[in-house]
């Protein structure tokens, strides 16, 4: 257990490094302010570097990896720190009730990862893609320290991409051993770093109160909670898909260049992780274009061009090894007259995808979420909620769109997989929540409050926090 | 428009104090009892529980001591029924077998195997030459048989 948590350290120590030569954190103020992205940054990076090369045979174990943060670190060092200032990060630290109650909502937050990651300890491997896809390849991964040939190119699904199990063969390695047990503990501590890494996010432009209840009621949530344990890759995809979209989301309402490689490398991530990461992935990229503007749009390329970067190595491979998704081409989806013969599956797959997307075991982040697009259009924040409806509608519809041309007999393939595919959707989305109603949220005045002055103006409407009198105040927290 | 906007800002913030209230208990009871269930177990690190019966550890064992790493296998399955929705029973002998008996290789032709093993069936039935034959004294029902070249 301490080897598999000095490694999260590593994984720590390599984002930490990373952040300033990816230009995240361009000095040391915005390093010390977005050290909990670091967490994330390093565990995407080392996923990213470790399933690239498995695919040449190679192993990555905690030495390569502490040598690879010492190099970025060093190279980092060596730059220059740049003066560019952060534009999101502008609020100040919350003060009073307000402030205290946010602060007590973050931590109840943060216990109940620590809550789920203590019993994660403890659970084997259960559930079905738990042990029969990802821990079969990890382990595989770990026994032969790379993609071995005859076991990935033959053990179904070949099309997965490797970077959730070469993330879990990194822990192995750590061990020292294969354990199906204590792996579980890593999807815990993705999760702490996630809800980390979400509030830091969300903090430099949202009131912390409602940063802190996003991240509570993201965290809390049944579905992420019991999915998150099984050893399936659709909850480590969906939290590397939310931190992107929310950074890509900073960048198209803020301008804020610092974030778009963080959006790069994020969703980079996932579209190595499932072959859906691709479409959520592709989804959001397509919303940025569709909503970026002429003077955003150089920007948002070179977020494409980067993405397309980091996923090809493996859809080389792929092509080069043969790969293809036995239940499903995406040809089909641009033949109509393959959609005509299968119209049977899109009644089925539009209701089982709805209804689990607003299931109560998400609690209510759907719902909530299109009241947050609500108030966006309502305080003129059209383009961030034009981006946030548009990715969603998209990824919406192409959830629906695999399982209308999956060769999969429909309530089969719906009742295995469609409860965990909305996971990306349903996270991504109540990820933006706080960041749509930021604005709206500060035009509140809460009548009778007085004392603890906020130190904390905020950017935009300056008037809706500046305004505030002795018996009134807004909720920043 | 701007107390539209904060009455749409007070709904997500109503929301999202609702939806927590709604799954956090559930969450956290859902977490201690899952707890409470798997602390007391002695849980071997490769033991998957609710399938290991396709393939049980010492069964395992049994074909490790006999099976090299890369060796290739095919996995010969009796039974039948589904095992979970949708899985017949030697498909999910196949996919545990895959897991469980790494770092060895299962194929999905026995012309390339060096090995059959075999689950509740008799390799004999697939009437190709095999040598050395052995039959699991534990009583597990595997057989682990050499095909000779």
């Amino acid at each position: 257990m301490t080897r598999l948590l000095l490694l999260q350290l590593l994984f720590l120590a390599l984002g930490a490094a990373a952040l300033p030569l990816l230009g995240i954190a361009p000095n040391r103020a915005a390093l010390l302010a977005r050290l909990p992205v670091a967490y994330m940054a390093g565990v995407a990076i080392a996923g990213i570097v470790t399933a690239h090369l498995a695919l040449v045979g190679a192993a990555v174990g905690p030495l390569e990896l502490a040598v690879l943060a010492a190099v970025v670190g060093l190279v980092a060092w060596r730059r220059r720190p740049s003066n560019r200032p952060l534009l999101g990060a502008r609020r100040g630290r919350p003060t009073g009730v307000v402030g205290l109650l946010a602060a007590a909502l973050l931590l109840l937050a943060l216990l109940q990862v620590a809550h789920l990651t203590h019993m994660l300890e403890t659970r084997p491997l259960y559930e079905w893609d738990g042990w029969a896809i990802w821990a079969t390849k990890a382990r595989a991964l770990y026994s032969f320290g790379g993609a071995y040939e005859p076991v990935f190119g033959n053990y179904p699904p070949v099309q997965h991409p490797l970077f959730f199990p070469a993330l879990e063969a990194l822990d192995f390695r750590a061990l020292g051993r294969f354990d199906g047990t204590l792996v579980h503990v890593q999807l815990g501590l993705l999760g702490i770093g996630f809800a980390g890494a979400l509030w830091t996010l969300l903090r430099e432009r949202v009131p912390a109160l409602l940063a802190s209840l996003g991240v509570l009621a993201i965290v809390s949530a049944t579905a992420f909670v019991q999915q998150i344990s099984t050893n399936y890759a659709d909850v480590p995809l969906a939290v590397m898909v939310a931190v992107g979209v929310l950074c890509l989301a900073r960048w198209l309402e803020d301008g804020d260049g610092s974030l778009l490689p963080a959006a790069a490398l994020f969703l980079g991530a996932a579209t190595l992780i499932k072959p859906e990461g691709l479409l959520f992935a592709g989804a959001a990229l397509v919303a940025a274009l569709a909503t970026c503007g002429r003077a955003r749009l150089r920007g948002t390329l070179l977020a494409v061009a980067a993405v397309a970067a980091i996923y090809v190595p493996w859809r080389v491979y792929a092509a080069v090894h043969g790969l293809e998704n036995p239940e499903y081409s995406l040809a089909d989806a641009l033949d109509p007259g393959y959609l005509g013969d299968r119209a049977d599956r899109l009644g089925p797959a539009l209701r089982s995808v709805g209804g689990h997307a607003f299931s109560l075991d998400w609690g209510l982040l759907l719902p909530l979420t299109i009241a947050a697009v609500g108030a966006a259009l309502l305080s003129r924040r059209r383009r961030l909620a034009a981006f946030a409806t548009v990715w969603a509608l998209l990824s919406f519809g192409g959830i629906v769109l695999v399982f209308w041309i999956s060769i999969v007999p429909v309530e089969l393939t719906l009742q295995w997989a469609a409860y965990r595919t909305v996971a990306s959707l349903v996270i991504g989305a109540a990820a933006l929540a706080p960041l749509l109603a930021a604005d709206a949220w500060s035009t509140i005045r809460i009548r009778g409050v007085s004392g603890g002055r906020s130190t904390s103006p905020t950017s935009r409407p300056a008037s809706a926090a500046t305004s505030s009198g002795s018996q009134s105040r807004t909720i920043d927290g | 428009m701007r107390h539209a906007g904060a009455g749409a800002a007070l709904a997500v913030g109503a929301l999202l104090v609702v939806s927590t209230a709604i799954t956090l208990p559930d969450s956290w009871s859902w977490t201690s009892e899952q707890r409470e269930a798997f602390s007391n177990v002695d849980v071997q690190p490769a033991v998957v529980f609710r399938y290991q019966q396709l393939l049980p550890a010492e069964a395992v064992d049994f074909v490790r001591r006999r099976v090299r790493a890369k060796e290739r296998y095919f996995l010969l399955a009796g039974g039948s029924g589904d095992v979970v929705l949708g899985v017949p029973r030697q498909t999910a002998a196949r996919t545990f077998a895959r897991y469980a008996l790494l770092p060895a290789v299962q194929v999905a032709d026995v012309e390339d195997a060096d090995v059959v093993v075999a689950v509740g069936a008799d390799p004999a039935t697939l009437g190709i030459p095999l040598e050395r034959v052995e039959r699991d004294p534990a009583e597990t029902g595997v057989t682990v048989a050499r095909i000779a070249r």
